[in-house]
Protein backbone atom coordinates (compact mmCIF):
# COMPACT_ATOMS: atom_id res chain seq x y z
CA UNK A 1 0.00 0.00 0.00
CA UNK A 2 1.69 3.72 -1.32
CA UNK A 3 0.53 6.17 1.10
CA UNK A 4 1.02 10.11 -0.32
CA UNK A 5 1.68 12.59 3.14
CA UNK A 6 0.46 15.59 2.57
CA UNK A 7 2.25 18.14 4.94
CA UNK A 8 0.85 21.59 4.99
CA UNK A 9 1.46 23.26 8.60
CA UNK A 10 5.09 24.55 8.95
CA UNK A 11 7.10 25.29 12.43
CA UNK A 12 4.54 23.67 14.73
CA UNK A 13 6.17 22.77 17.61
CA UNK A 14 9.51 22.68 15.76
CA UNK A 15 11.48 24.43 18.40
CA UNK A 16 10.31 22.19 21.14
CA UNK A 17 10.51 18.82 19.42
CA UNK A 18 13.77 19.36 17.30
CA UNK A 19 11.64 18.38 13.68
CA UNK A 20 8.71 18.60 12.18
CA UNK A 21 6.56 15.81 13.85
CA UNK A 22 5.05 14.36 10.50
CA UNK A 23 8.77 14.67 8.80
CA UNK A 24 9.50 12.35 11.91
CA UNK A 25 7.10 10.21 11.42
CA UNK A 26 7.34 9.88 7.87
CA UNK A 27 11.64 8.87 8.36
CA UNK A 28 10.27 6.32 11.06
CA UNK A 29 7.18 4.73 9.40
CA UNK A 30 9.69 4.14 6.36
CA UNK A 31 12.06 2.82 8.38
CA UNK A 32 9.60 0.64 9.96
CA UNK A 33 8.79 -0.67 6.30
CA UNK A 34 5.86 1.87 5.74
CA UNK A 35 5.53 2.89 1.64
CA UNK A 36 5.26 6.96 1.71
CA UNK A 37 6.35 10.25 -0.43
CA UNK A 38 5.66 13.00 0.76
CA UNK A 39 3.78 16.40 -0.87
CA UNK A 40 4.98 19.87 0.78
CA UNK A 41 2.31 22.59 0.03
CA UNK A 42 1.61 25.64 1.86
CA UNK A 43 4.12 27.10 3.79
CA UNK A 44 5.76 23.69 4.33
CA UNK A 45 7.68 24.26 0.97
CA UNK A 46 9.86 26.26 2.93
CA UNK A 47 11.23 23.18 4.32
CA UNK A 48 13.23 22.53 1.22
CA UNK A 49 15.42 25.78 2.00
CA UNK A 50 18.77 24.67 2.72
CA UNK A 51 19.84 27.05 5.19
CA UNK A 52 17.79 27.66 7.95
CA UNK A 53 19.09 27.84 11.32
CA UNK A 54 17.11 27.78 14.48
CA UNK A 55 20.21 27.83 16.39
CA UNK A 56 21.07 29.77 19.82
CA UNK A 57 17.84 30.01 21.41
CA UNK A 58 18.23 30.07 25.08
CA UNK A 59 15.34 30.47 28.26
CA UNK A 60 17.34 31.89 31.20
CA UNK A 61 20.38 29.06 31.85
CA UNK A 62 18.55 26.79 29.41
CA UNK A 63 20.16 26.79 25.84
CA UNK A 64 18.94 24.54 23.36
CA UNK A 65 21.97 22.38 21.89
CA UNK A 66 20.02 20.40 18.94
CA UNK A 67 17.85 23.01 16.71
CA UNK A 68 15.79 21.37 14.47
CA UNK A 69 17.17 20.74 10.74
CA UNK A 70 14.04 20.82 8.51
CA UNK A 71 16.11 21.08 5.56
CA UNK A 72 18.35 18.53 5.94
CA UNK A 73 15.29 15.88 7.30
CA UNK A 74 13.51 16.52 4.08
CA UNK A 75 17.14 15.74 2.10
CA UNK A 76 17.23 12.25 4.96
CA UNK A 77 14.16 11.57 3.30
CA UNK A 78 14.88 11.87 -0.27
CA UNK A 79 18.08 9.96 0.58
CA UNK A 80 15.74 7.13 1.54
CA UNK A 81 13.74 7.27 -1.76
CA UNK A 82 10.66 9.26 -0.35
CA UNK A 83 9.68 10.95 -3.40
CA UNK A 84 8.97 14.69 -1.89
CA UNK A 85 6.61 16.64 -4.12
CA UNK A 86 6.31 20.74 -3.48
CA UNK A 87 3.51 22.86 -4.89
CA UNK A 88 5.21 25.00 -7.03
CA UNK A 89 2.46 27.83 -7.06
CA UNK A 90 3.38 28.00 -3.44
CA UNK A 91 7.37 28.15 -4.24
CA UNK A 92 7.13 30.75 -6.29
CA UNK A 93 4.35 32.48 -3.99
CA UNK A 94 7.08 33.07 -0.86
CA UNK A 95 10.07 33.76 -3.51
CA UNK A 96 11.34 30.20 -2.89
CA UNK A 97 13.10 30.60 -6.39
CA UNK A 98 15.83 32.94 -5.18
CA UNK A 99 16.99 30.76 -2.49
CA UNK A 100 18.83 27.87 -2.42
CA UNK A 101 16.74 24.53 -1.92
CA UNK A 102 17.97 20.89 -1.37
CA UNK A 103 18.40 18.50 -4.30
CA UNK A 104 15.67 15.85 -5.57
CA UNK A 105 12.75 16.75 -4.47
CA UNK A 106 10.01 17.20 -7.66
CA UNK A 107 8.13 20.68 -8.30
CA UNK A 108 4.40 19.89 -9.11
CA UNK A 109 1.25 22.58 -10.29
CA UNK A 110 -1.52 22.45 -7.97
CA UNK A 111 -3.37 21.48 -11.06
CA UNK A 112 -1.52 18.17 -11.26
CA UNK A 113 -2.48 17.00 -8.00
CA UNK A 114 -5.70 15.23 -9.25
CA UNK A 115 -3.49 13.10 -11.29
CA UNK A 116 -0.47 12.51 -8.71
CA UNK A 117 -3.35 11.42 -6.24
CA UNK A 118 -4.70 8.67 -8.74
CA UNK A 119 -1.39 6.99 -8.01
CA UNK A 120 -1.70 6.63 -4.40
CA UNK A 121 -3.62 4.18 -3.00
CA UNK A 122 -4.37 6.47 -0.01
CA UNK A 123 -3.60 10.22 1.02
CA UNK A 124 -2.99 11.59 4.13
CA UNK A 125 -3.16 14.86 4.72
CA UNK A 126 -1.87 16.23 7.76
CA UNK B 1 -11.80 6.34 -11.50
CA UNK B 2 -11.40 6.67 -8.16
CA UNK B 3 -13.98 7.33 -5.21
CA UNK B 4 -12.80 10.46 -3.28
CA UNK B 5 -14.28 12.22 0.25
CA UNK B 6 -12.88 15.40 1.05
CA UNK B 7 -13.79 16.48 4.41
CA UNK B 8 -14.06 20.62 4.90
CA UNK B 9 -13.52 21.11 8.16
CA UNK B 10 -12.58 24.58 7.99
CA UNK B 11 -14.60 27.84 6.71
CA UNK B 12 -12.75 30.29 4.60
CA UNK B 13 -13.08 33.17 8.12
CA UNK B 14 -11.19 30.95 10.18
CA UNK B 15 -8.47 29.75 7.54
CA UNK B 16 -7.28 31.40 4.12
CA UNK B 17 -7.11 28.01 2.07
CA UNK B 18 -10.47 26.51 3.05
CA UNK B 19 -11.87 26.23 0.13
CA UNK B 20 -9.41 24.84 -1.35
CA UNK B 21 -10.58 21.29 -0.82
CA UNK B 22 -13.74 21.75 -3.01
CA UNK B 23 -11.19 23.69 -5.74
CA UNK B 24 -9.39 20.01 -5.33
CA UNK B 25 -12.55 17.77 -5.75
CA UNK B 26 -13.55 20.22 -8.64
CA UNK B 27 -10.25 19.06 -10.51
CA UNK B 28 -10.85 15.55 -9.44
CA UNK B 29 -14.27 15.14 -10.83
CA UNK B 30 -12.84 16.68 -13.82
CA UNK B 31 -10.65 13.88 -14.00
CA UNK B 32 -13.59 11.07 -13.87
CA UNK B 33 -13.12 10.37 -10.41
CA UNK B 34 -16.49 10.35 -8.45
CA UNK B 35 -15.73 12.98 -5.75
CA UNK B 36 -18.09 13.64 -2.22
CA UNK B 37 -17.00 17.10 -0.22
CA UNK B 38 -18.60 16.48 3.25
CA UNK B 39 -18.75 19.67 5.23
CA UNK B 40 -18.45 19.27 9.31
CA UNK B 41 -18.06 21.77 11.89
CA UNK B 42 -17.28 25.11 10.72
CA UNK B 43 -16.95 23.77 7.46
CA UNK B 44 -20.94 23.75 7.48
CA UNK B 45 -20.85 27.45 7.31
CA UNK B 46 -19.54 27.12 3.43
CA UNK B 47 -22.55 25.90 2.76
CA UNK B 48 -24.45 29.17 3.60
CA UNK B 49 -22.82 31.31 2.05
CA UNK B 50 -22.43 29.77 -1.38
CA UNK B 51 -19.00 30.36 -2.19
CA UNK B 52 -17.50 30.55 -5.45
CA UNK B 53 -15.41 27.26 -4.77
CA UNK B 54 -18.25 25.44 -3.55
CA UNK B 55 -20.66 26.60 -6.93
CA UNK B 56 -17.76 25.48 -9.26
CA UNK B 57 -17.52 21.96 -7.61
CA UNK B 58 -21.56 21.64 -7.57
CA UNK B 59 -21.03 21.94 -11.34
CA UNK B 60 -18.22 19.92 -11.95
CA UNK B 61 -20.75 17.35 -10.71
CA UNK B 62 -19.08 17.02 -6.85
CA UNK B 63 -21.90 15.73 -4.16
CA UNK B 64 -21.63 18.30 -1.69
CA UNK B 65 -22.81 16.91 1.79
CA UNK B 66 -23.31 18.74 5.12
CA UNK B 67 -23.11 17.41 8.67
CA UNK B 68 -27.04 17.16 10.29
CA UNK B 69 -25.35 17.87 13.60
CA UNK B 70 -23.13 20.93 12.76
CA UNK B 71 -25.94 22.38 11.08
CA UNK B 72 -28.01 22.04 13.90
CA UNK B 73 -25.55 22.70 16.32
CA UNK B 74 -25.03 25.85 14.90
CA UNK B 75 -28.93 26.61 14.30
CA UNK B 76 -28.70 26.39 10.17
CA UNK B 77 -31.66 25.31 8.97
CA UNK B 78 -31.99 23.53 5.57
CA UNK B 79 -33.94 26.73 4.01
CA UNK B 80 -30.26 28.62 4.34
CA UNK B 81 -28.08 26.34 3.23
CA UNK B 82 -27.44 26.69 -0.50
CA UNK B 83 -29.68 24.40 -2.58
CA UNK B 84 -27.16 21.94 -4.15
CA UNK B 85 -25.92 20.95 -0.51
CA UNK B 86 -27.75 17.80 0.83
CA UNK B 87 -27.64 17.40 4.94
CA UNK B 88 -26.02 13.81 5.73
CA UNK B 89 -24.39 12.29 8.49
CA UNK B 90 -20.64 10.72 9.36
CA UNK B 91 -22.20 7.34 8.58
CA UNK B 92 -21.76 8.73 5.37
CA UNK B 93 -18.10 9.26 6.02
CA UNK B 94 -17.89 5.90 7.72
CA UNK B 95 -19.46 3.68 5.04
CA UNK B 96 -17.57 5.44 2.18
CA UNK B 97 -13.98 4.46 4.39
CA UNK B 98 -15.33 0.53 4.71
CA UNK B 99 -15.69 1.17 0.89
CA UNK B 100 -12.15 2.01 0.29
CA UNK B 101 -12.65 5.40 -0.68
CA UNK B 102 -9.97 7.61 -0.79
CA UNK B 103 -10.79 10.44 2.24
CA UNK B 104 -9.11 13.20 2.98
CA UNK B 105 -9.36 15.81 6.02
CA UNK B 106 -8.97 19.22 5.50
CA UNK C 1 -15.18 -4.38 0.03
CA UNK C 2 -18.57 -4.88 0.97
CA UNK C 3 -19.66 -2.90 3.30
CA UNK C 4 -22.15 -5.21 4.93
CA UNK C 5 -18.90 -7.22 5.88
CA UNK C 6 -16.98 -6.85 9.16
CA UNK C 7 -14.21 -3.70 8.15
CA UNK C 8 -11.55 -2.59 10.16
CA UNK C 9 -10.83 1.03 9.97
CA UNK C 10 -7.84 3.15 11.53
CA UNK C 11 -8.05 6.88 12.73
CA UNK C 12 -4.89 8.70 13.51
CA UNK C 13 -5.57 11.86 15.58
CA UNK C 14 -3.45 14.90 16.97
CA UNK C 15 -5.49 16.87 19.30
CA UNK C 16 -5.35 17.55 22.63
CA UNK C 17 -8.82 17.17 24.56
CA UNK C 18 -10.55 20.24 24.89
CA UNK C 19 -9.18 22.32 22.24
CA UNK C 20 -10.82 21.33 18.92
CA UNK C 21 -13.88 20.68 17.24
CA UNK C 22 -12.13 17.80 15.71
CA UNK C 23 -11.88 15.47 18.75
CA UNK C 24 -15.95 15.71 18.83
CA UNK C 25 -16.24 14.72 15.39
CA UNK C 26 -13.18 12.20 15.74
CA UNK C 27 -15.39 10.75 18.33
CA UNK C 28 -18.75 10.77 16.55
CA UNK C 29 -16.78 8.62 13.79
CA UNK C 30 -15.30 6.31 16.52
CA UNK C 31 -18.93 6.13 18.02
CA UNK C 32 -20.83 5.09 14.59
CA UNK C 33 -18.38 2.23 13.46
CA UNK C 34 -18.29 0.85 16.98
CA UNK C 35 -22.25 0.67 16.90
CA UNK C 36 -21.81 -1.22 13.94
CA UNK C 37 -18.72 -3.72 15.40
CA UNK C 38 -16.05 -2.85 13.20
CA UNK C 39 -12.51 -3.48 14.35
CA UNK C 40 -10.78 -0.20 15.38
CA UNK C 41 -7.51 0.88 15.44
CA UNK C 42 -6.66 4.75 16.66
CA UNK C 43 -3.12 6.03 16.57
CA UNK C 44 -2.65 9.15 19.21
CA UNK C 45 -0.20 11.23 18.70
CA UNK C 46 1.10 14.63 19.97
CA UNK C 47 -1.83 15.88 22.16
CA UNK C 48 -4.10 13.38 21.76
CA UNK C 49 -2.76 11.71 23.90
CA UNK C 50 -3.74 13.03 26.69
CA UNK C 51 -7.32 12.05 25.18
CA UNK C 52 -7.77 8.85 27.48
CA UNK C 53 -5.80 10.51 30.35
CA UNK C 54 -6.19 8.88 33.39
CA UNK C 55 -5.78 11.61 35.66
CA UNK C 56 -8.71 14.21 33.92
CA UNK C 57 -11.43 15.41 36.73
CA UNK C 58 -14.36 17.13 36.59
CA UNK C 59 -15.54 20.47 38.02
CA UNK C 60 -18.24 22.85 39.62
CA UNK C 61 -19.28 25.36 37.19
CA UNK C 62 -20.52 28.47 39.15
CA UNK C 63 -20.94 30.60 35.46
CA UNK C 64 -23.45 27.49 34.91
CA UNK C 65 -24.60 27.77 38.20
CA UNK C 66 -23.85 23.88 38.86
CA UNK C 67 -21.75 21.97 41.18
CA UNK C 68 -19.86 18.91 39.82
CA UNK C 69 -22.24 16.83 39.69
CA UNK C 70 -25.09 18.97 38.15
CA UNK C 71 -22.37 20.13 35.76
CA UNK C 72 -21.25 16.56 34.71
CA UNK C 73 -18.16 17.92 32.93
CA UNK C 74 -17.39 15.81 30.09
CA UNK C 75 -13.88 14.15 30.26
CA UNK C 76 -12.81 12.14 26.67
CA UNK C 77 -11.25 9.73 28.82
CA UNK C 78 -14.37 8.33 29.96
CA UNK C 79 -15.46 8.81 25.83
CA UNK C 80 -12.81 6.29 25.17
CA UNK C 81 -13.38 4.06 27.69
CA UNK C 82 -17.28 4.35 26.39
CA UNK C 83 -16.11 3.34 22.77
CA UNK C 84 -14.09 0.76 23.68
CA UNK C 85 -16.80 -1.13 25.72
CA UNK C 86 -19.61 -0.23 23.01
CA UNK C 87 -16.93 -1.70 20.35
CA UNK C 88 -16.45 -4.76 22.32
CA UNK C 89 -20.34 -4.74 23.31
CA UNK C 90 -21.45 -5.06 19.03
CA UNK C 91 -18.42 -7.49 18.36
CA UNK C 92 -15.97 -5.16 17.55
CA UNK C 93 -12.58 -4.02 19.33
CA UNK C 94 -10.80 -0.88 19.60
CA UNK C 95 -7.10 -1.28 19.92
CA UNK C 96 -5.94 2.07 20.91
CA UNK C 97 -2.31 3.02 21.13
CA UNK C 98 -0.80 6.10 22.27
CA UNK C 99 2.12 7.47 20.90
CA UNK C 100 5.07 6.66 23.45
CA UNK C 101 7.66 9.21 23.07
CA UNK C 102 5.09 11.41 22.69
CA UNK C 103 3.53 10.20 26.23
CA UNK C 104 6.58 10.50 27.69
CA UNK C 105 7.53 14.17 26.76
CA UNK C 106 4.07 15.20 27.95
CA UNK C 107 4.21 12.72 31.46
CA UNK C 108 1.00 11.45 29.96
CA UNK C 109 1.76 8.56 30.98
CA UNK C 110 -1.32 7.13 32.93
CA UNK C 111 -4.37 6.04 30.55
CA UNK C 112 -7.53 4.20 31.09
CA UNK C 113 -8.05 1.00 30.56
CA UNK C 114 -7.66 -0.49 27.20
CA UNK C 115 -4.88 1.90 26.04
CA UNK C 116 -1.33 1.19 25.24
CA UNK C 117 1.67 2.59 24.49
CA UNK C 118 2.41 2.51 20.32
CA UNK C 119 5.24 3.29 18.09
CA UNK C 120 5.17 4.58 14.12
CA UNK C 121 5.56 1.04 13.71
CA UNK C 122 2.13 0.27 14.99
CA UNK C 123 0.73 3.24 12.41
CA UNK C 124 2.22 1.38 9.49
CA UNK C 125 0.94 -2.10 10.95
CA UNK C 126 -2.51 -0.27 11.65
CA UNK C 127 -2.82 0.39 8.09
CA UNK C 128 -1.49 -2.24 6.45
CA UNK C 129 -4.19 -4.30 7.94
CA UNK C 130 -6.92 -1.94 7.92
CA UNK C 131 -9.10 -1.34 5.07
CA UNK C 132 -9.30 2.72 5.07
CA UNK C 133 -7.35 4.87 7.14
CA UNK C 134 -7.94 8.37 8.00
CA UNK C 135 -5.51 10.86 9.47
CA UNK C 136 -7.53 14.42 11.72
CA UNK C 137 -4.94 17.10 11.64
CA UNK C 138 -4.41 19.53 13.88
CA UNK C 139 -3.57 22.98 12.57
Amino acid sequence: MKVLQIINTAYRATIEEQDDTVVWLTHAMTGAGGDFDVLLAGNAVNYTVERQDAAGLSFGDWRQTQPPRLGHDVAGLIGKHVRVYVVDEDVREIGLTAVTQVDGFTRIARAELADLFDHYDQIWRW
Amino acid sequence: MNHYVLIASKNWREAADANDCFELGAKLAEKGNTVAVFMVQNGVLTACDGAPELLAARDAGVMLLADAFSLRERGISTARINESVRSSTLDFVIDRMAAGDKVIWH
Amino acid sequence: MSMSSKSTLTVVLMDAPFESARTTTAMRLLDIAARRGYDINVFAYEGAVYLPFARQTQHPNAVHGHDTAEENHPLPKDWVTALIAAAERNGGSIDWANCGLCVDERGADEAVEGVRRGTPADLVDFAARSDNTLVIPTS
